[in-house]
């Protein structure tokens, strides 16, 4: 019975910490936002954090997409081949990069890149005093930390799911028609039938949604590091673990509502 | 040697405590500084110095008590008032602090760029005379990883000085330098309050370091002042607590 009673405590004590870290998560962006209406960044800082999260992360963005479009066709040719409709390979490869894959494969994968190094950059800054040094200076770790990350990941983020939607297709339709003998005509014919312009609309919003959290969660990870090298590295891992994880728990709220938005 | 108390000092702490989860760091501290005194705080690690100087900033608030700067309390102050507060601070913290993502000379312009009250040019005049004045010259242009313990230590007090502070707060200021750093930075304490007219607040373990640049001194244990003086009224003290910590010995009253 104490074995329950304590396991149950436990749950307890994880479900009041998580919906914790929610809440300043949320606290955060309210902040963000704020002085984001209240004063344009330092913009010197933004261009760096719009060169490191944009320009940096394009090769690697640019080969998980054309990697992801070209399994997905050749995963799925040989079933299409034996129902005698390989055409139909454009359109689950382009739905499929557009709605759902290349907004998480890309969300997950700057959380990695671009995530992880926040955190571990703001949580150093945080354990090594310089926030505290910013704060005596007069200015606000939010400020000048937090606001040009939030809007560089936040905006670049859509910009880098459609460089992947975009090789991912091409890779793809490439693969089949080049690589497995699919005719190109059809191919390009009924993917250009399926396709509507908000497919694209559709994964840049939930990049732009993936991007805004993840920013969110590990600079906040980063900003409220504690206890040095280990802290550092606590606030890392928890940036990286919970970016991926609020990122597969919005695709399926974005999923629903974004679905319902185009009928 | 100790100055006057008047009747308006410039910093006061009253009856103030902290608790940080079960552990009471101040315990009901109380003592105030007079406008251009240095004082120095001397105690254990863990007794609640470092706390104090975040009090002052308002980097931590308070359970209890008022921590007043020219009559006014801290812990009551909207974020603007704090954000003016602290424009009368500059801190030399204990790892120097300094931005690794900016050179030497974007650190110590840093302050006076925040403020936004003065053109670049005359900015980097600041910045070179602030350097020149902690005998750092034509480093501007290197990044702090390219600098020893001592010489962050030195761009730290040029940071914290570039804006011409009311009250500069120094946190450990020698603590992990050779000793002859640690009586460079000593002279440079003494040689900037003397031209600055500052108020300081010296935290630190160093009791060289102590007797040289303190008007007064004070010390903390379990988050309470136990004993104040001026240098020698502490080094003459009979208090068997000071005894034990000025003169470094394992057994006696404080308990390790």
């Amino acid at each position: 019975m104490n074995f329950i009673i304590h396991n149950l405590n436990n749950l307890g004590l994880q479900i009041s910490d998580g919906i914790r870290e929610i809440g300043k998560v949320v606290m955060l962006l309210m902040e963000t936002i704020k002085w984001i209406l209240r004063v344009s960044p330092d913009r010197k800082n933004l261009v760096k954090q719009f060169y490191f999260v944009g320009v940096q992360s394009l090769p690697v963005v640019l080969v998980t997409g054309a990697f992801t479009g070209m399994v997905l066709a050749f995963s799925t040719y040989s079933e299409f081949q034996r129902l005698g409709v390989t055409s139909w390979v454009g359109p689950l490869v382009s739905k499929g990069l557009t709605q759902q894959l290349a907004p998480t494969l890309v969300g997950l994968m700057l959380a990695g890149r671009v995530g992880c190094a926040m955190a571990a950059e703001l949580g150093y800054m945080a354990v090594s005093e310089q926030i505290d040094a910013l704060k005596t200076m007069g200015v606000n770790p939010v400020k000048y930390l937090v606001v040009p990350r939030v809007i560089a990941f936040t905006a670049m983020t859509p910009l880098l799911t459609a460089f992947a939607m975009l090789i991912g297709i091409i890779g793809g339709l490439g693969l089949a028609v080049y690589g497995l003998g699919a005719e190109s005509h059809y191919i390009w014919t009924k993917t250009i039938d399926f396709m509507v312009g908000f497919d694209f609309v559709r994964g840049m919003i939930k990049g732009m949604v993936f991007g805004l959290s993840t920013a969110l969660i590990c600079c906040h990870k980063g900003i409220s590091a504690t206890g040095g090298a280990e802290g550092v590295g606590t606030a890392t891992t928890k940036g990286n673990v919970e970016s991926c994880i609020s990122i597969l728990a919005l695709n399926l709220f974005l999923t629903i509502i974004l679905g319902t938005i185009a009928g | 040697m100790e100055k006057a108390t008047n009747s308006h000092p410039l910093i006061s702490f009253e009856n103030v405590y902290k608790t940080f989860g079960n552990l009471k760091v101040l315990n009901g501290l109380n003592f105030t500084v007079n406008k251009g005194e240095t004082l120095v705080i001397i105690g254990q690690s863990g007794t609640g110095k470092s706390v104090t100087l975040r009090c002052l900033l308002g980097l931590i608030i308070p359970d209890k008590g008022k921590v007043l700067f020219q009559g006014n309390n801290i812990p009551d102050m909207n974020e603007q008032e704090l954000i003016n507060l602290r424009s009368n601070f500059g801190m030399l913290f204990q790892m120097a602090a300094l931005f690794d993502s900016m050179t030497v000379g974007e650190n110590v312009a840093f302050p006076i760029m925040a403020k936004g009250e003065k053109p670049l040019d005359e900015t980097n005049n600041i910045v070179t005379e602030t350097l020149r004045a902690v005998g750092l010259t034509g480093i501007e242009h290197k990044m702090p990883a390219e600098l020893s313990g001592g010489m962050k230590k030195r761009v730290g007090l040029a940071r914290a000085v570039a804006s011409n502070p009311n009250v500069i707060l120094y946190d450990e200021p020698t603590t992990g330098l050779d000793p002859i750093t640690a009586d460079a930075i000593n002279e440079l304490i003494i040689s900037t309050q003397k031209q600055m007219k500052t108020t300081s607040i010296v935290v630190t373990h160093d009791m060289t370091s102590a007797y040289k640049v303190a008007d007064r001194m004070i010390m903390l244990h379990q988050g309470v002042v136990v004993g104040s003086g001026t240098p020698d009224e502490i080094r003459n003290s009979d208090d068997p607590m000071i005894q034990q910590f000025i003169n470094g010995r394992a057994d006696g009253p404080i308990e390790i």
